[in-house]
């Protein structure tokens, strides 16, 4: 589904992704885990399209076509979906508008509103949000729980077909962390999907029961295993991918 | 002279002088407004919902507050020309509020806004700017603040914001699978329609933009 080949990507003419490869294929769920600014987001900003974040070399292929030669709307429109970490305001634009646009946009017919406004309000009720989210600004004035489902009351109108999480579970509690995994598994269950998750942790991964976890150090992913790995990483940390770390180790053994 | 539709709560005559002394909500939809000169008395609650597209237009107001009075001014305007917005806020007594929401387009068009007014010791007084304006297709403005603040006793915020269509803004409604154009349409409707509440109002707004 989701083929990164020796992707280097810049920013501000800083290189953040160097040689970086990914392969996700349909019904797999992956997890990419590392510290703090290591360039995680930039994975997501960049299969998004975000134009801040300069592609120098590689390929992005979805379902065999060439990511990089379309723009952001014409990837969302691909079906690749990205929950933010920290989802913004649009003051005076309701989900319910901006939505009615974005399915006119991808399916090019006039919207049935009974049917929106009835799955509109099945889904609030599902992700335990008030039905008058469906007439709110976006985002405007939510808390950051829920925004991220509010992202999710999108993510079923939209269907899309890559679901990219990063760092979902910030600014959720527990109660919150547990809906809207719960509500991104049935959505797996019932579509057919890949997810990709950008986390600190193994928690996260544990909960949507990742498949696949790789490690990102240095801007390419230096370990890849089972949810095992996720656990390790949870005991030990990442001190042993420290490249400081790993070079006293060496100095040890010599 | 354009006049104002009133209810009976008000007294006006042909040049906009007009005194409140009851809570009133006045709508002012797409209407030329040369001179507006407001009182509001004591105790009374008075809000202004305006939105307005300006081909060339020289608006003054003045608002003289009584104590324990508050008024509250939501304008919205799209401006195609040229388009100067005075307002001069004169505070009669104390524990008065004047709240100004002001969020224009400025499609080719250049704008002056300007915040006049003396706030002196009478205590408790209360005045909040909030002036943003969005330039478009070569548009540009200007927002003069010219608040003299005398006293330690009152509260007066100037928030103001000159810029254009928000990236962030753009990049998030764009990568829900909406077009460039279709994601500007929406943010600038929104900037506009933001400070009011009043749902007629909002949808008359909406029938009158004229990118929607």
């Amino acid at each position: 589904m989701l083929k990164i080949e020796n992707l280097n990507v810049e920013i501000n003419n800083k290189k953040i992704l160097k040689d970086f490869n990914l392969d996700i294929k349909l019904g797999e769920i992956h997890g990419i885990m590392g510290p703090n600014g290591i360039g995680k987001s930039t994975i997501c900003k960049t299969i998004t399209g975000d134009s801040n974040y300069l592609v120098t070399k590689g390929k992005i292929i979805f379902n065999s076509i060439d990511l990089l030669k379309l723009n952001i709307t014409k990837r969302a429109k691909e079906g690749i979906y990205l929950v933010n970490q920290n989802p913004i305001e649009i003051p005076g634009v309701t989900n319910a508008e901006m939505l009615r646009i974005a399915l006119f946009e991808k399916t090019g017919e006039v919207v049935n509103i009974y049917e929106f406004n009835k799955k509109l309000e099945e889904t609030c009720d599902k992700l335990s949000i008030p039905r008058s989210f469906i007439h709110r600004g976006i985002n405007e004035g939510m808390s950051g729980g829920e925004r991220k489902k509010n992202e999710l009351l999108h993510l079923w109108m939209l269907e899309p077909k890559l679901i990219i999480l990063d760092e979902l579970d910030s600014g959720l509690d527990v109660d919150s962390i547990k809906v809207v995994c719960d509500n991104l598994k049935e959505y797996y269950t019932n579509h057919n999907v890949s997810i990709l998750i950008i986390t600190h942790g193994p928690k996260l991964l544990k909960l949507l029961n990742a498949s696949h976890v790789h490690i990102l150090n240095e801007g390419k992913i230096i370990e890849s295993g089972d949810f095992n790995l996720a656990l390790k990483v949870g005991k030990e940390g990442y001190k042993k991918y420290n490249k400081a770390y790993l070079v006293s180790e060496n100095e040890k053994n010599e | 002279m354009n006049k104002l539709n009133m209810n009976n709560s008000i007294i006006n005559d042909e040049n906009n002088n007009i005194i409140v002394f009851k809570d009133t909500i006045y709508t002012i939809m797409n209407q030329c407004i040369k001179t507006l000169n407001i009182e509001v008395k004591s105790n009374c609650k008075v809000i202004i919902n305006d939105f307005r597209i300006i081909d060339k237009e020289d608006t003054n107001i003045e608002i003289k507050i009584n104590s324990k009075a508050s008024f509250i001014y939501n304008h919205s305007f799209i401006n195609k020309n040229k388009y100067i917005l005075n307002i001069n806020t004169i505070y009669k007594n104390e524990e008065s509020e004047i709240i100004l929401n002001i969020h224009g387009i400025n499609d080719n068009g250049n704008n002056t806004t300007s915040v006049n007014g003396i706030m002196s010791d009478k205590k408790n007084n209360i005045l909040i700017e909030d002036i943003r304006l969005i330039n478009i297709n070569n548009g540009s403005g200007i927002i003069i603040p010219n608040i003299l603040v005398e006293t330690s006793k009152i509260i007066a915020n100037h928030n103001t914001t000159i810029g254009t269509v928000s990236e962030d803004e753009l990049s998030y409604l764009m990568s829900k699978g909406i077009s460039k154009i279709e994601s500007k349409k929406l943010i600038l409707t929104g900037f506009l329609i933001n400070i009011f509440k009043d749902k007629k109002f909002i949808t008359k707004m909406k029938e009158m933009i004229y990118w929607r």
